[in-house]
């Protein structure tokens, strides 16, 4: 086989790692990644190390992407989707669509005087400085995709990078496998009765780590003062079978008290409640964590019904002590709600597209059990909620499995 | 709050006892939203989980024979967003029907009696109803905006039906008219039976079937006896 | 073992029966032998190895004033004993029950989750049994496990949590254990009288484990097992290429895809072993000419990378070219070297030095892969980062020597300032230990010089730590103006 190629739906962890390690073996990929930025979810995370690293694994993004994109045998073609796929013998063939490519990525240095200019707010920063291009356009929102004649960012770019008249690509490729790393949907706790898109200090644990990378420390969003105290909803769309969510998140655990520690560590002051019903194992030194953790922080073992504004606009919760045998309230600067992980947005249309099987939880199925059809793989969270080093584990399980279809190992 | 005493022997529980597809209350991970979510959790020792718990645990004498069972007030809130789908209120109801009628706790069961026997939970006569709607419609009147307003009691081929909550004729008469300002306001075309027009059905808090279904039939009659066209039922 | 050829993998660990790795191994093509530790040098490396742990399994009993015996068992030994019970005749009176003790002593796992999950499916299906688990937390994450508590409970298993009160166990005459507890949810006492009462089983390291990794130089993770659990391990590697930790029977962490794990192994063995030849591009050479025999590197490697012979050599193939050597070395005879992209010979890599520093400069110094891409976001983010701040990255914080370090105050820098990663995020475990002491010892060389020591900070970050990085720089540079 001349070249073998492969064809990776997905720049996540799971993605950019199975393309990785295919490198390794000098087999080229091209990752189709549909957002206008490569790394996934885990790209916006931020750190939540105290006085050492605690292995929450966040920073093995920024090293997974910036070795991807830096990879010679590896092509990350961003806003793009797989359009078509077919097989006759040997490689496939597949069409891949990339939107208009308004930024350069080779001339774009990233100076962010676009953003700066843009009336519309359409001009996004990437999560990551590794992200080619570093900037990109958000065509639904810009005004010159919707028919005007603006001109401000092109006029104030100094390279000369934007552009509007480069139309839409069809890329044919020829891949001989294919391996689907979509990844998952973060749950939207719009529907459940805690005030979240009502109340701007109700916010999720994903908005959390983004706030943390990009300012650094913690703000209420409604005036921008720093809050005394907090509390974490966790299970928040996952363990509820009303939702067809009957499975653990796996990684809200980990996430709630290792950034309450953070946020301690940045502010020793900080009073911190978390609302659990069972607490999963994270971190290889779990048992003696969790014994510490009860103590620094308050773990209350309810789950509340409901969060409401207050006079001096706090966030008050209602829930049942379980303790006690009574019902209780909390009046909170800033409730977090720790929302679970549930099937991709298109998996049903992408995991068909390849052949692959659904579970009942609208999961890939894994293994023998999914009966991949020869040539494709499916690694990370599209085959349920994991974390960082599990969805990188998984990426290389994939290449493994990969090279060993492609008959390289 | 009445608290645990005897300990209980699991081996002598017969968990089957509600079994039903009706209730899945088998599926309850004790989460406790339901318990956070209810407003009269904690008072004489009720809470809804507590409730699915013990009826899980098989302890069905206690339950029926406890007092705090009585004290939820059926608003649904637990299983509105119970993540297992119980039905906790039918599983409510059903416990509460356990109980032989005439200790179903007092003012329930009297009400419920009253209701099959003359169409109301107060045993409020038809003259005494009416002279009270009336009474209370006189002093609407007076204030500004309102001259002329009259209750239309038994007005044939109305839009609108309307119930009434017994204690609106009872203790609570001030609250009649926020609903007959907005009929005013609207200009509706509205109608209250004189009889059998209670708009509490105690039945569905006893758990009595029967009495929740009598009274439904009764409203019905009403809608056909007056031709309205549609029903407001406020509980 | 040579009569048989190459091995590509060496099987260390007395827990491979069963457990199937040798078999997957030899079944995708790899040549495989079993031996426990002894008799295993990096230097002689004919393959890699995987170090399969089992651990021990415990109940730990008397954590919760449980005595064994008399049908108080481990989960395990239930499994054991299932086969043989027999199904209960409904007309003989109430069924037995069976009582599972879930993580109420000690931290349970999904896998006695699904242990316990499983037998009570067998019990109350064809044994006519009634099952009742009684559970600190219930660990429920790995995949599918929820359901198959939802399905557990539909078939009639009872599932009572305990948040902060425990069970008790009395027996009775007959020596018949009772559990006594106050369930949470109805607040109600109850006593059971279990047929069996069924223990969770805690995994620890044992001391075969923790020897193993001891004599293999390969550092465990806080539980005892290999790997470390320093994230730049994923699971999977140590600090000594080549020697991979796997734990089929029960991952700490709920994780039960021993697959996944395995592919993951091959992989890497495939990887390091793809050519006969296999080295990496870049290494640290010592020069015999210039080495002492102090064994400094040999002591400092974090990578087992020094081989003690008839002269210090470095195996090419155990080396990550952290550089710690390289600083380490009292008589300078170690350089990092690099083969160019077309395999050609290796070339030093230069070290870092200092160009166009002008005198008041804050120079900084920082990991790779921590400080400067931390360096890159804090840019990117416009989070502040100072224009005049002259940035000097090495791959590995190990490298930076305190020569370097005087060379910047030489030169007249204001201040110099170490950033690395976190303590227990070092690829190289402890280049950023290296680096601090090395800022520590150049603190009290200031000192004994009658400069002011302050001038040489040491800080740590991650690389996605942007605003960070601009805020530790900005701060000290502040300082250092005041002055
Ligand atoms: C709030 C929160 C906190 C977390 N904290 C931690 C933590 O501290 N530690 C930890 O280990 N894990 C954590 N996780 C889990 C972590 O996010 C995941 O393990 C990881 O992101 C999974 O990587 P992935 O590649 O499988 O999927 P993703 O990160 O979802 O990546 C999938 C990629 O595929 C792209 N894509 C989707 N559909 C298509 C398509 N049709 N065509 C092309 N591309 C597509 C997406 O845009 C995305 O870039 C957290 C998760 C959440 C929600
Ligand atoms: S991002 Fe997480 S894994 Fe990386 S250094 Fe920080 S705490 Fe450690
Ligand atoms: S909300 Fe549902 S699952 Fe949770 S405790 Fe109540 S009944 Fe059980």
């Amino acid at each position: 086989m001349a070249e073998p190629n492969v064809l990776i739906i997905g720049g996540g962890m799971a993605g950019l790692t199975a393309a990785l390690e295919l490198a390794r073996f000098e087999v080229r990929s091209n990752v189709v990644e549909s957002s206008p930025f490569a790394g996934g979810q885990a790209i916006g995370f931020s750190c939540k190390a105290t006085s050492a690293c605690v292995r929450c694994g966040a920073c093995l993004a920024e090293d997974r992407l910036q070795s991807a994109v830096e990879s010679p045998e590896i092509r990350i073609l961003p806003s793009s989707r797989l359009l078509e796929l077919s097989r006759s013998n040997g490689p496939f063939s597949a069409v891949v669509l990339r939107s208009p490519r308004v930024v350069d990525p080779d001339l774009c240095t990233g100076c962010g005087r676009c953003v700066d200019v843009c009336p519309e707010e359409a001009v996004r920063r990437a999560p990551s400085p590794y992200n080619r291009p570093p900037l990109a356009v958000d065509l639904d929102r810009c005004a010159r995709f919707a028919g005007g004649d603006c001109t401000a960012c092109v006029d104030a770019c100094p390279e000369s990078a934007l552009a509007f008249d480069r139309g839409e690509e069809r890329l044919a490729l020829e891949p001989h496998a294919l391996i689907l790393a979509s990844g998952f949907h973060v749950f939207d706790p719009r529907e459940k009765p805690y005030g979240y898109g009502e109340m701007e200090d109700v916010i999720t644990n994903l908005e959390l780590e983004r706030m943390l990378r990009e300012k650094g420390g913690l703000v209420r969003p409604s005036d921008g003062s720093p809050p005394g105290r907090i509390a974490f909803i966790q299970c928040v769309g996952s363990r509820d079978e009303r939702l067809g969510h009957l499975w653990c998140s796996r990684v809200c655990c980990g996430s709630a008290p290792r950034t309450a520690r953070r946020l301690r560590f940045l502010e020793p002051e900080l009073d911190v409640t978390v609302f659990y019903i069972d607490i999963q194992t994270f971190g290889r030194d779990f048992e003696s964590a969790w014994n510490e953790l009860r103590r620094e922080f308050r773990f209350i073992r309810a789950v509340p019904a409901d969060a409401v504004p207050t006079e001096n606009r706090r966030v008050r919760l209602s829930y049942f002590d379980p303790e006690t045998g009574s019902p209780d309230s909390l009046d909170v600067d800033l409730l977090v709600l720790s929302v679970g992980i549930t099937p991709g947005r298109d998996l049903a249309g992408t995991s068909a597209l390849l052949g692959l099987r659904r579970g009942a939880d609208g999961f890939v199925e894994a293994g023998d059990s999914g009966n991949p059809p020869a040539g494709v793989t499916a690694p990370g969270t599209v085959l349920g909620p994991m974390g960082i080093l599990d969805a990188v584990k998984s990426g290389k399980a994939s290449a493994w499995r990969t090279l060993e279809n492609l008959g390289m190992v | 709050m009445e608290e645990p005493t005897a300990t209980i022997s699991l081996e002598e529980l017969d968990p089957d006892g509600f079994q039903s597809p009706d209730f899945l209350q088998d599926a309850c991970m004790t989460c406790g939203y339901c318990a956070s979510a209810c407003p009269v959790s904690g008072v004489d020792g009720f809470d809804p989980r507590k409730l699915v718990r013990m009826v899980n645990l098989g302890l069905e004498r206690e339950v029926v024979d406890a007092r705090w069972p009585w004290i939820c007030t059926m608003c649904g809130r637990c299983e509105a967003e119970c993540p297992m789908r119980i039905s906790i209120s039918r599983l409510v109801r059903e416990v509460r029907s356990r109980r032989d009628r005439d200790r179903v706790p007092g003012i329930l069961h009297k009400g419920v009696e009253a209701a099959m026997e003359t169409g109301n939970n107060l045993r409020l006569p038809k003259d005494d109803f009416v002279f009270i709607l009336e009474d209370v419609a006189e002093e609407l009147a007076e204030e500004p905006g309102f001259s002329g307003f009259r209750v239309p009691v038994d007005k044939e081929d109305a839009n609108l039906l309307v119930t009434v909550h017994n204690k609106l004729v009872n203790t609570q008469t001030e609250d009649l008219v926020h609903w007959w300002k907005i009929f005013h306001a609207a200009q509706e075309d509205w109608t209250v039976p004189s009889e059998n027009w209670e708009g509490c059905n105690w039945g569905m808090f006893t758990g009595d079937d029967e009495a929740v279904r009598r009274m439904s039939d009764r409203i019905a009659e009403q809608m056909d006896r007056l031709r309205a066209k549609n029903l407001l039922w406020p509980e | 073992m040579k009569s048989e050829g190459r091995i590509d993998i060496l099987i260390i660990g007395d827990a491979t029966t069963g457990s199937g790795v040798s078999e997957t191994l030899i079944g995708k093509g790899f040549r495989v032998a079993r031996a426990d530790v002894e008799g295993y040098s990096h230097r002689s490396r004919v393959g890699g190895a995987i170090v399969v742990q089992a651990g021990e399994r415990g109940p730990e009993f008397e954590a919760l004033g449980l005595e064994p015996g008399n049908r108080v068992v481990a989960l395990s030994d239930f499994l054991e004993a299932l086969p043989d019970i027999q199904p209960f005749d409904k007309s003989g009176g109430p069924a037995p029950l069976v009582v599972f003790l879930l993580g109420l002593a000690g931290e349970s796992s999904c896998r006695a989750t699904r242990d316990a999950l499983a037998a009570s499916s067998v019990l109350l299906d064809d044994l006519g049994r009634r099952v009742a688990m009684l559970y600190g937390n219930l660990k429920v994450s790995a995949a599918g496990l929820e359901a198959e508590v939802r399905e557990a409970r539909r078939k009639g298993a009872l599932l009572l949590r305990f948040s902060s009160a425990r069970p008790t166990f009395v027996r009775n005459g007959e020596g018949r254990p009772a559990v006594e507890c106050l369930d949470e949810a109805s607040r109600r006492r109850l006593i059971l009288h279990p047929d069996w009462i069924v223990k969770d089983e805690i995994l620890r390291a044992g001391p075969g484990d923790l020897e193993r990794a001891a004599r293999l130089g390969a550092e465990p993770g806080p539980d005892g097992f290999l790997p470390s659990d320093n994230v730049y391990r994923f699971g999977l590697e140590t600090n000594r290429r080549g020697i991979l930790g796997i734990i089929p029977d029960a991952d700490p962490l709920g994780r039960d895809t021993l697959e996944d794990d395995l592919a993951a192994a091959m992989l890497e063995m495939r990887a390091l072993d793809r050519f006969d030849s296999w080295a990496p591009d870049r290494v640290a050479v010592i020069d015999p000419g210039l080495c002492a025999r102090c064994l400094t590197c040999h002591r400092s490697c974090p990578h087992g990378a020094v081989a003690v012979g008839e002269r210090i050599e470095i195996v090419p193939q155990a080396c990550f070219a952290c550089g710690i050597c390289e600083a380490a070395c009292p008589a300078k005879a170690i350089t990092l070297r690099e083969r160019d992209p077309e395999k050609g010979p290796l070339e030093a890599v230069p070290r870092p030095v200092l160009l166009d520093i002008r005198p008041g400069d804050l120079v900084t110094f920082g990991c790779r892969r921590s400080a400067e891409r931390a360096r890159a976001l804090c840019g990117h983010l416009g989070a502040g980062r100072p224009a005049d701040l002259v940035f000097v990255p090495v791959d590995c914080a190990g490298r930076i020597s305190r020569e370097m370090l005087m060379d910047a105050f030489l030169q007249d820098a204001s201040g110099v300032l170490v950033l690395t990663c976190h303590p227990g995020n070092c690829h190289a475990e402890k280049g950023n230990l290296q680096a601090r002491s090395r800022v520590g010892e150049v603190r009290r060389f200031l000192e004994e010089a009658g400069l002011n020591p302050e001038r040489v900070r040491f800080n740590t970050l991650a690389a996605n730590m942007g605003v960070e990085f601009g805020r530790m720089v900005r701060e000290f540079k502040a300082e250092l103006d005041q002055r």
